[in-house]
């Protein structure tokens, strides 16, 4: 007998049957990413909760409609940042993606995969540089790379297709290593 | 990937996320998923809601009850919560907490519906302990020098869930058993409770356990390590 954690496919699919348990683990394996995708998207810290849980009671409302055998992620996704930007529209809100580095990381970043280790000044560099970009390059980095999204979830997030996800990613790093420019000649 | 890209991945983990309470109550209450309800018990469903909401707002509300509340997950007759610490509470390990001894005509008579069979490949229990409330619940209990092995079927009703409360060093996860939904639990000892949230007074010490729910209720395997305690399931569910 196989034992493993259901997978996303399986626990939509017992979800549609009737299973209570299915999309209440579905919830629970995804609702970090979607905070994440719901802030970058345009939420604020305050609306983060409403908004998540909004998406997630109507994913589950839509889930009758979603396409079978297509992944589940990027369709949650593209609802959650469908009610963050929503949300920031209702607040009438402009201002663009803020991020800022925590306050305890003992100015060291390290990437699991391959050890890449940021010390604090280049950590401050980027940041500073990815504060001075236009705010559609910051939030596909922000989804290519610090979400680690994929090109279909990043395109379902932002509502863009996915062959504009590959351009405006190659033009957002180029933003980013002149704003990285600009700041070590000031 | 470029040395830029690797950078903003390594970026990631110092960026300052704000995080949002966890909302997977949230939605299972207004989608209607927890706790199971039936529909000719509609008033007993709200009232039911809302007592759950009351207990889960207090148990927040006073750190020094209970840690906060990292998972709560919900399976047949079983509610589970993941908290940070285990409570400071009476602890027991005895029989006793499964009941009175009884045979298996008081089983089939306590649980209102048919009680399992001995599995083949543990015999015939050392004890069977059943008990009507707070849940109603048949034990059978294998005695055995590396510990006990105990299987409870639990009869499932609007009114009757037992509780477990797990430590966040404990491992929770959603696994397959032969097309039913369960939950095994395993890495560090948890709390068996007798009646959910309703019940914070005492717990039993209890080891890895496999949670198996179907339409014809609920069946709790303590004792046996994962692969094991998955075949007696199978072997239960004939």
């Amino acid at each position: 007998m196989v034992v493993a954690p259901l997978d996303d496919g399986t626990l939509v699919a017992r979800a549609l049957r009737g299973d209570d348990h299915a999309y209440g683990e579905l919830v629970r394996r995804h609702q970090r990413i979607a905070e994440r995708v719901a802030y970058v998207s345009g939420a604020s810290p305050s609306e983060l909760e409403d908004v998540v849980q909004e998406a997630f009671v109507k994913a589950h409302r839509a889930l009758r409609r979603f396409r079978r055998g297509a992944a589940f992620r990027p369709w949650l996704l593209a609802i959650v940042a469908n009610e963050a930007r929503n949300a920031r529209r209702a607040a009438g809100r402009r201002e663009g993606l803020a991020l800022r580095a925590l306050a305890s990381t003992g100015g060291q970043a390290v990437a699991e995969a391959d050890e890449m280790v940021l010390d604090g000044e280049r950590r401050d560099e980027l940041l500073a540089a990815l504060r001075r970009i236009e705010p559609t390059a910051r939030e596909i980095l922000a989804c290519r790379y610090l979400l680690e999204l994929s090109e279909e979830e990043t395109a379902s997030a932002l509502g863009i297709r996915r062959g504009t996800v590959k351009s405006r990613t190659h033009r957002a790093l180029e933003q980013l290593r002149a704003a990285i420019g600009e700041g070590a000649l000031r | 990937m470029t040395g830029l890209e690797r950078e903003l991945v390594a970026l990631s983990a110092v960026v300052d996320w704000p995080e949002a309470r966890d909302v997977s109550v949230a939605v299972e209450h207004r989608i209607g998923l927890v706790p199971e309800r039936r529909p000719s018990r509609r008033p007993a469903v709200a009232l039911g809601i809302a007592l759950v909401a009351t207990v889960v707002a207090g148990l927040l509300a006073a750190p020094g009850t209970r840690s906060a509340i990292l998972r709560f997950l919900h399976l047949g007759a079983i509610e589970v919560e993941q908290v940070e610490t285990l409570p400071d509470i009476p602890r027991t390990q005895s029989f006793r907490a499964f009941g009175e001894l009884i045979d298996g005509t008081g089983a089939t008579r306590l649980l209102g519906l048919a009680v399992l069979p001995f599995p083949r490949s543990l015999g015939r229990p050392d004890e069977v302990r059943g008990r009507r409330a707070p849940t109603r619940q048949v034990t059978y209990i294998w005695k055995r020098p590396g510990g006990p092995v105990v299987v409870t079927r639990f009869a499932v009703r609007v009114d009757e869930y037992a509780g477990k409360i797990v430590s966040r060093e404990a491992r929770v996860v959603f696994v397959d058993v032969g097309g039913a939904t369960a939950l095994w639990i395993e890495g560090a000892r948890h709390l068996a409770l007798p009646a959910g949230r309703a019940s914070v007074e005492a717990g039993r010490l209890a080891g890895d356990t496999l949670i198996v729910a179907d339409a014809s209720g609920t069946i709790r395997i303590e004792g046996l390590d994962r692969e094991a305690a998955i075949r007696l399931a199978g072997e239960l569910a004939g």
